[in-house]
């Protein structure tokens, strides 16, 4: 009886063993595909002819998104779509009876990031599509389009609906860019000077490395931060960056640390940018007065939030030094005190690479 | 000794008659040039004969008898090649083989090895362990950290949760022979986190033996480490950069000339939050560099450098007060301190000269200098009114370790190889002790160390035998020898039978300040003048089953007969004994156990697993009136895994598992209190000195730990734009969860809570703990 009971826990062990072995794929799967038409209902009004995808990843790659398992696994998920994305493009933009009115496009990025956030589920493309206008066997280099368009997700919308409905959207735009940009439209509107370069090849991303000094009445600190941004592709942008505070107050030292911090950007000229900065920061500090005052452990905790808002020297599109003078609102926590409130200068230096 | 030398001569003769075809050669990556170390040539033509390449990626096939055959070169995870070689009348033939490696899958752990530079006859050798790096970074807490990673292998265990040094079969960690390609290292650790002091992008792999090694190696009693860095990539520029805010790290290879290969490699770690919080300033930085050239396929050069520096000041004065305001106790913990100051540094320089002299001889010389001096400080002060507590400890050691060393392998035979050594030593040791700030003892002494060894390994049938003898004269005195044999019998299907029996001498022990300090973080080296070495026996059994092409089980059982070994008895003071010689006491010991371990892989699982039983006693006059007592590192079992998974060709997720017997402790209930007037201060001044009835009578609770680790190739975001930037080709995020199992508390020692009769567990890792990195590799 032992023997036959230790026969059916092997089976069973072993049967589990295999079957989580094929599940875990699941678990950890890093792939999903999602079908993707090239919803070509209408013949478009040009074609195009040469389709190359210089991105550097799989031709059928569209997306990557980070899904908490169980709430807690960070599992992957990259999306690929049911078919290379310049054959969709190709799909896309076709037109047999259409004669001389030939384009062709380099596509240096193209990615949906999919926001799975409760509340604040959306899709946004980044793209940058390098055009050229075929002229018989010649080919004319016109310049590069950037997009970073967003929708919200419907509710219970499929994930392959919700990048069809991206998609859509964006080939309609395009369509539209290139017509406007064949016929000049571009070159009429500064204010499209940002979603089209013209002459100009595809800009890589800008690495920036940064720090910003800042001072008040009775403290000062210093941030320093790593951080890459895409070229601008409107007048008005957003970005994210990682950040660590330094600071010194009459009382105490602190370092906090704070991870996608965002920057609200508004282009003023081609040199000078207006930023606002809202950090959020978690740190720890070092009491100076510990021979008058009686600190416990839990006052080493700092939390920290400041506002910052600057104009700086910022060429668009150009490498160099990047500097710039503020006003920071600072708002600080440590347990048992109540928060303070304080108002410095900032001067703030970065190297854009 | 005249025996072996006359067999040697006619050995030497009958080879050199041989009329017979030779074919010697290299076998090494195609792509980075390093030389492959256990690759299989097989001669295909008439009786199927064969051999593996050696330490220097060498092999040797004596006496074919063809005019024309057919060689057969492989090496797992390489490109087979199969060539014909016609003699055209020469006797001797020599070729270069470059194997093409295959594909690469991120973090697979693969069972068989690579690379150049392992020790040991991985034919012979009995309890041999190896960890290649892409194992290492397998092992989510020790992913850059070698001694970390080496505590997951049967038998060699953790001494203290705070130090890296480790305890093998139940030994002194001064009796690890530790070796930075090929050079004695003394102390390669660094502070606190028990952190390797390699940098783990420099290492190529770690090789050790835990008993019955060779008579090559020799100095130490226990095992042998070897960890062999990288030689530089001959075909571009390729290295890793890992910046951090605690860490930073930077690995370069890349080749100067067609011949000429370089390996730069650099690490700073700084510990920000201490600085900030508690005012304790502790760094530690090391450095890599090497040079390789190629005179020609058969002559090789290889300049190394190794530096490294440790500052630690730890003071708990600031964390002290924040607890006890917190808890309400301030007025007592407003007064204590607990501080640690520590300073120590490693320099090694070296030079290694690899020849083939002939398709049977194999010439390899090597001068090096190793340099340690350590500096290590810790007190523990408390006031109450006007009486002061006060304890401490301070040890001073300086290591100097000149050397040469040259060995010849000769194969006249197929069948049979021979393998002879010299080496010379010049070592200065200068030592000095403090207990509560009085001294207690120094020791300066400048001893010689003249070795030779001589193996001669035979196969006949399925038998190999390996006898061999090392002979050592220490400082002047008397010439000792350590005969040693290591025989291995293949049965059918790939099973095989080891044994080994040896004796090993030590001249250089190490102080065990364990009860001393608040943690041992190193050895204090101690040369023995005496003409007595530390000497142990070693008698092994082993049993070697491959299930498979993937799995292999694996059963080894120990005896090590511990005939002679030293302990320092630091209490006498100064008014006892002065010098630090008369503190060492002689003793005997006894270590025994078994060690079962498979390793393999099966679907996308690979890793290893083990279970060891084992005993450790040691005796000594002054303790207990010479009655056995089980020693400060017996661990009664002790089960280890570490596990990886291979999800997806991006992400592998990693395990690793270890639950283990409490060591035994000697457990305070009596304390002495030693009282001092201070006429200057005014203050009573009293040194506590805890006693117990018997040593090591109180066995700690089992420990469990369980770690977790993520490693996934980055497709988008930061790593990856990074990454792009720099012009690399991949970036990896690593994520580690440690302590999983913080729920239960891992009891490390009860602290004597004195009058109130109570025993405070005390443990560490209280919290699990999270920490995330990238890596990109170009």
């Amino acid at each position: 009886m032992a023997k036959l009971l230790n026969v059916f826990l092997l089976t069973v062990s072993i049967v589990l063993l295999s079957n989580i072995n094929s599940k875990a794929q699941k678990w950890v799967a890093d792939t999903i595909v999602v079908e993707l038409s090239d919803g070509n209902n209408a013949p478009a009004p040009f074609r195009l002819k040469n389709i190359v995808d210089s991105r550097g990843v799989h031709p059928a790659f569209i997306s990557v998104y980070e899904q908490k398992k169980w709430l807690v696994f960070p599992v992957d998920q990259i999306v690929y779509i049911s078919s290379p994305l310049s054959k969709i493009l190709e799909g896309r933009f076709t037109n047999d009876t259409l004669e001389g009115l030939d384009f062709n496009v380099d596509i240096k990025e193209y990615c949906v990031k999919n926001n799975t956030s409760i509340g604040a589920r959306s899709l946004s493309l980044n793209a940058v599509v390098e055009l050229s206008k075929n002229n018989g066997a010649a080919t004319s280099f016109l310049g590069t389009f950037y997009y970073s368009d967003n929708v919200k997700q419907k509710k219970r919308e499929s994930l392959s609906d919700g990048y069809q409905a991206l998609f859509n959207e964006w080939a309609n735009r395009f369509t539209s860019d290139v017509i406007g940009v064949n016929n000049g439209l571009d070159e009429l509107m500064s204010e499209s000077y940002y979603h089209f370069r013209r002459g100009q090849p595809a800009i890589k991303k800008n690495f920036y490395v940064e720090t910003e000094f800042f001072g008040g009445l009775n403290f000062w600190g210093i941030d320093a931060a790593l951080w890459f941004s895409e070229p601008e592709s409107e007048r008005m942008f957003n970005r994210s960056t990682g950040l660590m505070r330094y600071v010194e107050h009459p009382d105490f030292r602190a370092i906090a640390f704070g991870s996608s911090i965002p920057l609200w950007n508004f282009r003023f000229t081609d040199k000078s940018l207006f930023s606002h900065k809202v950090a959020f920061l978690l740190g720890v500090n070092n009491w100076k007065d510990m021979d008058t005052v009686d600190h416990k452990l839990e006052e080493i905790l700092y939390v920290n939030m400041s506002f910052t808002q600057r104009i700086n020297f910022n060429q668009i599109d150009r490498s160099g030094f990047v500097f710039g003078v503020g006003l920071m609102e600072d708002i600080h926590y440590v347990v048992y005190h109540k928060p303070k409130i304080k108002i410095a200068l900032a001067l703030n230096l970065a190297y854009k690479f | 000794m005249k025996i072996i030398t006359s067999i040697f001569f006619i050995l030497l003769a009958l080879g050199a008659y041989s009329q017979k075809v030779s074919l010697s050669g290299i076998v090494s990556d195609a792509e980075t040039g390093e030389t492959l170390v256990n690759a299989g040539v097989i001669i295909r033509t008439g009786e199927l004969r064969g051999t593996t390449t050696d330490i220097n990626g060498f092999f040797s096939l004596p006496g074919i008898e063809f005019d024309s055959f057919i060689v057969e070169i492989q090496f797992v995870g390489y490109e087979k090649q199969v060539h014909k070689l016609n003699t055209n009348g020469k006797t001797k033939l020599f070729v270069e083989v470059k194997l093409k490696p295959l594909a690469y899958e991120l973090g697979q752990v693969n069972v068989t090895e690579s690379g150049t530079g392992f020790i040991g006859d991985r034919e012979i050798e009995t309890s041999q362990h190896t960890l290649s790096t892409k194992q290492i970074q397998s092992i989510p807490t020790a992913r850059n950290d070698v001694f970390k990673a080496l505590r997951y292998l049967p038998g060699i265990e953790p001494t203290e949760p705070l130090s890296p040094l480790v305890s093998v079969r139940g030994s002194d960690p001064g009796e690890n022979l530790i070796m930075l390609d090929g050079v004695t290292i003394y102390n390669p650790y660094h502070f606190m986190s028990s952190s390797g002091i390699f940098n783990m992008q420099t290492v190529k792999h770690v090789d050790m033996m835990v008993g019955g090694f060779g008579a090559e190696y020799g100095g130490r009693n226990a095992s042998v480490i070897n960890i062999a860095t990288k030689d530089g990539n001959n075909s571009g520029l390729h290295g890793e950069v890992i910046p951090s805010t605690a860490e930073s790290k930077m690995f370069l290879e890349f080749p100067l000339s067609p011949k000429t290969t370089m390996m730069l490699a650099g690490r700073f770690n700084y510990d920000i939050a201490s600085n900030l919080m508690f005012y304790s300033n502790n760094y530690f930085y090391d450095a890599n560099f090497s040079i390789t050239h190629r005179f020609s396929s058969k002559h090789r050069l290889t300049v190394k450098y190794f530096g490294s520096k440790d500052k630690t000041n730890l003071d708990f004065n600031n964390f002290y007060r924040y607890m006890g305001n917190s808890i309400g106790m301030s007025e007592i913990f407003n007064e204590m301190s607990l501080n640690w100051v520590n300073r120590w540094h490693n320099n090694i320089a070296t030079a290694i000269w690899r020849s083939v002299i002939s398709p049977q001889l194999l010439f390899r010389a090597q001068a090096y200098a190793s340099m340690h001096r350590a500096d290590n400080f810790s007190e523990m002060k408390m006031n109450f009114e006007d009486v002061v507590f006060d304890t401490s400890t301070g040890f001073k050691s300086k290591v100097n370790d000149y050397g040469a060393k040259m060995s010849l392998v000769y194969k006249p035979f197929y069948w049979n190889e021979l393998k002879m050594g010299i080496e010379y030593n010049n070592y200065l040791f200068h030592n000095a002790t403090m207990l509560n700030k009085l001294d207690n003892g120094t020791a300066k002494k400048e001893p010689v160390l003249l070795s030779a060894f001589f193996e001669d390994k035979i196969s006949i049938g399925g038998l190999t035998l390996r006898p061999g003898v090392r002979a050592s004269s220490f400082d002047g005195q008397n010439v000792l020898f350590e005969p040693r044999v290591n025989a291995v019998l293949k049965l059918w299907r790939g099973t095989k039978i080891k044994a080994a029996w040896g004796k090993y001498n030590q001249h250089i022990v190490s102080m065990n300040t364990q009860e001393f300090e608040f943690n041992q973080f190193l050895d204090y080296y101690y040369p023995l003048s005496n003409g007595l070495p530390s000497i142990s026996e070693h008698y092994i059994a082993g049993l070697e089953i491959p299930l498979n092409r993937q799995n292999t089980l694996s059963a080894d059982f120990y005896y090590k007969d511990i005939e002679r070994t030293y302990t320092f008895d630091l209490l006498q003071d100064r008014f006892e004994v002065f010098a630090l010689s008369e503190k060492i006491v002689a003793g005997t010991g006894l270590s025994y156990g078994m060690e079962l371990m498979w390793n393999g892989s099966f679907g996308k699982f690979s890793g290893w697993s083990s279970y060891t039983l084992s005993k450790s006693t040691r005796s000594f006059p002054h303790i207990m009136n010479g009655q056995q007592y089980d020693y400060d590192y017996d661990r009664r079992h002790s089960f280890k895994a570490v596990m990886n998974y291979q999800a997806t060709k991006r992400i592998s997720y990693s395990a690793s598992f270890i639950a283990q017997s409490g060591v035994p402790r000697s457990v305070e209930n009596t304390l002495q209190m030693y009282f001092m007037y201070d006429p200057l201060t005014g203050q009573m001044i009293y040194s506590p000195q805890y006693t117990v009835a018997q040593k090591n009578a109180s066995r700690m609770p089992w420990l469990f730990y369980l770690d977790f680790g993520l490693q996934k190739q980055i497709v988008t975001g930061f790593g990856k734009d990074l990454a792009t930037f720099f012009g690399a080709d991949e970036s990896y995020l690593v994520v580690n969860v440690y302590n999983a199992l913080f729920f239960r508390r891992n009891v490390l020692y009860y602290l004597s809570a004195g009058d109130l009769g109570l025993y405070i567990p005390m443990g560490d890792n209280y919290l699990p703990t999270v920490s995330a990195g990238y890596t990109i590799k170009f």
